[in-house]
């Protein structure tokens, strides 16, 4: 009988084939119809744990739920722009996966907002005082990601910064990002840093750009000295700036390179822009002028400065070329523009103006914060030769000619030269002129302040310019040194630089009682800065843009 | 001076997350620019404005902050600036991100510079392993590649083990 069932081709296709196949698919309907049955179930339970709290198991449910709870309320806020893996549960809630299949369950549904909205409002039914402290111990508050580098990480010291490249890729990019620069430079707004020569901070004298604030470094103060020196065998000749946390360095030629054998094309100035805060530094390439077709480079000026309208830092140099013929056009002044945003040198059309100047090599020029930078010069009036200052306009790319304080040129004609000596100072983010008039041992120091007349605009091409100086102070000093008037360093007492053979020493003097009063300090000069990331690095092509971005 | 007494006295009621509603006078409001845009959009002020992403504890901190900076007058500047050290005194990392979110969310600039710039100090001279947990910021580098950039910034690792 077994066998006529088994081998009966109509039994085997129509009875035993329908049915093994009916029994598979009756077993996983059990399957999914008790596993449905099962978490309802659990669900019930749940919500009974809630209000009664007495099984032991549903403890670990109720800690479940306050955690997702405090999570989504975390979270919720956030559902726009928290990154998916957010959602991922902390160790604290697998714990509970592992000790208790229902909370397992539980959590493979929590992905779903719906989910998340619905146990928030089951559980914040209740009242859980404790809830905010678990919170704030349990280290699970999250920041979207975006608020943390915008607001926080844009907040950081530069050194912090480049160790937080360690953090993760993602920041490893940040200090060269052109927005995070930006933002950066936007947010860190107190000066802390102090640049010195070789890291010498005894008894230094803080230079702050504003008249009233001088300091006396000291080890107490929140100041973090940066050494200059980084590999160059001297000292620069002269430190500019800073502008966005980047100095201009200048290295003049030696003496020796004015022997007959040195080229003469060598006296033109190594010139470094160096960012003290990343350690960055670029030696700017060399220009036209290093290979001139003329005879011989005579003499170079070298200015700094932000361009406020295209907001980008350039460097311009002035430079006087020999020619063969005889005076007075015994040279040719030219002049070429150094864009940080570029990365090169571009020759300036100057005008006729430039070439009735002096240049020398001149070790005082003075960068000021309103995009002008000035040097001392001497122009060659229709009469007499004129001390004048010789500006240079970073935005708009134009030189003016503004002549001393008349009462300091008046003292040319009476041919009085030993007796005087002009010295320049920032004062309030303007040029102020310190004229020193000496009388056997005593010293009469006046300051004038160099101001823009706003309704005096200058064409290119047009002599004499838009400034006009006005006297502030008048000092008494009984010794015969050229003094420079540097700020208040009280109320009443000003800040003053006596120039002497020793280089200077700094003492105050009371502008009541008329009393000068040493400081008991040696040192030089140096200078606060603001640190930023900005790079030194000329763009070219796709970078210029970049930086001219990150400036606006 | 009148109407400015009158402004005074106008109220708003704002309801944190978790369901709280506090009373608060106009001009307190107005610190934050997310309020004070409503209000100008819609001058017939809702009864209630919700604020669904503060919870109660960190929208009465808040409050607070902006009570103090809309009383003061402008030329009490150092006592304000001794009140908001004070009042991010000893406040632990969890409320200062509350406290973070809130100002960025309600546009309180003032708050959110204070607070992020506690933040920000006490972070600054931590390792960064620490940081990383922290801000909960998954370490994507190899072993390898971790080495290879703290080898390349080695400067900034000066007293760092």
């Amino acid at each position: 009988m077994a066998e006529v069932l088994l081998f009966d081709e109509a039994i085997r296709y129509w009875a035993l084939i329908p049915l093994a196949v009916g029994v598979v698919l009756a077993g996983a309907l059990r399957y999914f119809v008790s596993d449905l049955v099962r978490s309802s179930q659990s669900a019930e339970i749940v919500k009974e744990g809630l209000s009664s709290s007495l099984s032991l198991s549903l403890v670990y449910a109720g800690e479940l739920f306050r955690l997702v709870a405090i999570r989504a309320r975390k979270l919720l806020p956030g559902e726009n722009f928290i990154p998916a893996k957010s959602f991922r549960p902390n160790e604290c809630v697998e714990m509970v996966k592992s000790k208790n299949r229902v909370t397992g369950r539980l959590l493979s549904v929590l992905s779903s907002h719906r989910c998340l909205t619905v146990l928030e409002k089951i559980v914040l039914s209740g009242n859980h005082p404790e809830m905010d402290q678990g919170l704030a111990s349990s280290n699970s508050y999250l920041l979207p990601e975006d608020l943390v580098i915008d607001q926080i990480l844009s907040r950081l010291p530069v050194k912090s910064l480049i160790r937080f490249k360690s953090v993760c890729k993602r920041w490893h990019a940040l200090p060269t990002n052109p927005s995070f620069i930006a933002s950066h430079l936007k947010h860190i707004n107190t000066p802390n840093r102090l640049a010195s020569w070789n890291g010498n901070d005894n008894g230094l004298i803080v230079r702050h750009d504003g008249f009233h604030v001088f300091t006396v470094f000291n080890r107490t103060a929140d100041f973090q000295p940066v050494n200059l020196n980084f590999g160059f065998d001297r000292k620069p000749d002269l430190v500019m700036g800073p502008c966005d946390g980047i100095f201009c360095l200048y290295w003049g030629p030696t003496k020796y390179d004015s022997a007959p054998v040195v080229p003469r094309v060598e006296r033109l100035p190594t010139i470094v822009l160096w960012n003290p805060a990343t350690r960055a530094f670029s030696i700017l390439p060399k220009s036209r002028f290093d290979f001139p077709p003329y005879k011989k480079v005579s003499c170079c000026l070298v200015g700094f400065g932000f361009d406020l309208t295209t907001k980008s830092i350039k460097v311009v140099k002035v430079v006087s070329i020999c020619t063969d013929e005889a005076p007075p056009n015994d040279y040719l002044n030219c002049a070429e523009v150094y864009d940080l945003g570029s990365g090169s040198w571009r020759v300036l059309d100057v005008d006729d103006i430039l070439q009735e100047v002096y240049v020398f090599d001149e070790h005082s020029m003075y960068n000021n914060n309103d995009g002008v930078f000035h040097w001392c010069s001497v122009f060659r009036g229709d009469e007499d030769y004129v001390e004048v200052v010789l500006s240079f306009d970073m935005s708009r790319e134009l030189f003016q000619v503004t002549p001393k304080p008349e009462k300091y040129n008046m003292h040319n004609r009476l041919s009085n030269y030993i007796r005087k000596q002009c010295l320049f100072s920032l004062l309030r983010d303007s040029l102020a002129a310190n004229l020193s008039f000496f009388k056997e041992s005593h010293t009469t120091v006046e300051l004038w302040v160099m101001k823009k007349d706003s309704d005096r605009m200058v064409e290119a091409g047009v002599s004499f310019s838009s400034y006009s100086w006005s006297h502030e102070f008048t000092v008494e000093l009984s010794h015969p040194w050229p003094c420079v008037l540097m700020g208040f360093w009280s109320k009443n007492e000003l800040l003053i630089w006596k120039t002497d053979w020793t280089g200077g020493t700094p003492f105050l003097y009371d502008i009541v009682t008329k009393q000068a009063r040493d400081l008991q300090l040696s040192g030089e000069l140096n200078f606060l800065f603001k640190e930023s990331l900005v790079s030194v690095k000329g763009g070219c092509g796709s970078d210029s843009i970049q930086y001219l971005s990150i400036c606006t | 001076m009148a109407s400015s007494i009158e402004n005074n006295n106008e109220k708003l009621t704002l309801k944190s997350s978790d369901g709280e509603e506090f009373l608060v006078e106009k001009h307190v409001a107005l610190q934050s620019t997310l309020l004070q845009n409503m209000l100008d959009s819609d001058c017939s002020s809702a009864d209630v404005i919700p604020l669904p992403k503060i919870d109660a504890r960190t929208l009465a901190l808040v409050l607070g902050y902006c009570k103090k900076h809309a009383d003061a007058s402008s030329s009490k500047q150092g006592e304000l600036n001794s009140f908001d050290s004070e009042f991010l005194k000893d406040m632990d990392m969890g409320a200062l991100f509350n406290l973070v979110l809130a100002a960025n969310f309600m546009e309180i600039k003032g708050l959110l510079d204070i607070a992020a710039q506690k933040i920000a100090d006490t972070i600054k001279d931590k390792p960064h392993q620490e940081v990383r947990e922290i801000f909960h910021v998954e370490n994507d580098y190899t072993p390898e590649e971790e080495a290879a950039v703290r080898e390349e910034n080695r400067w900034a690792f000066e007293g760092f083990p």
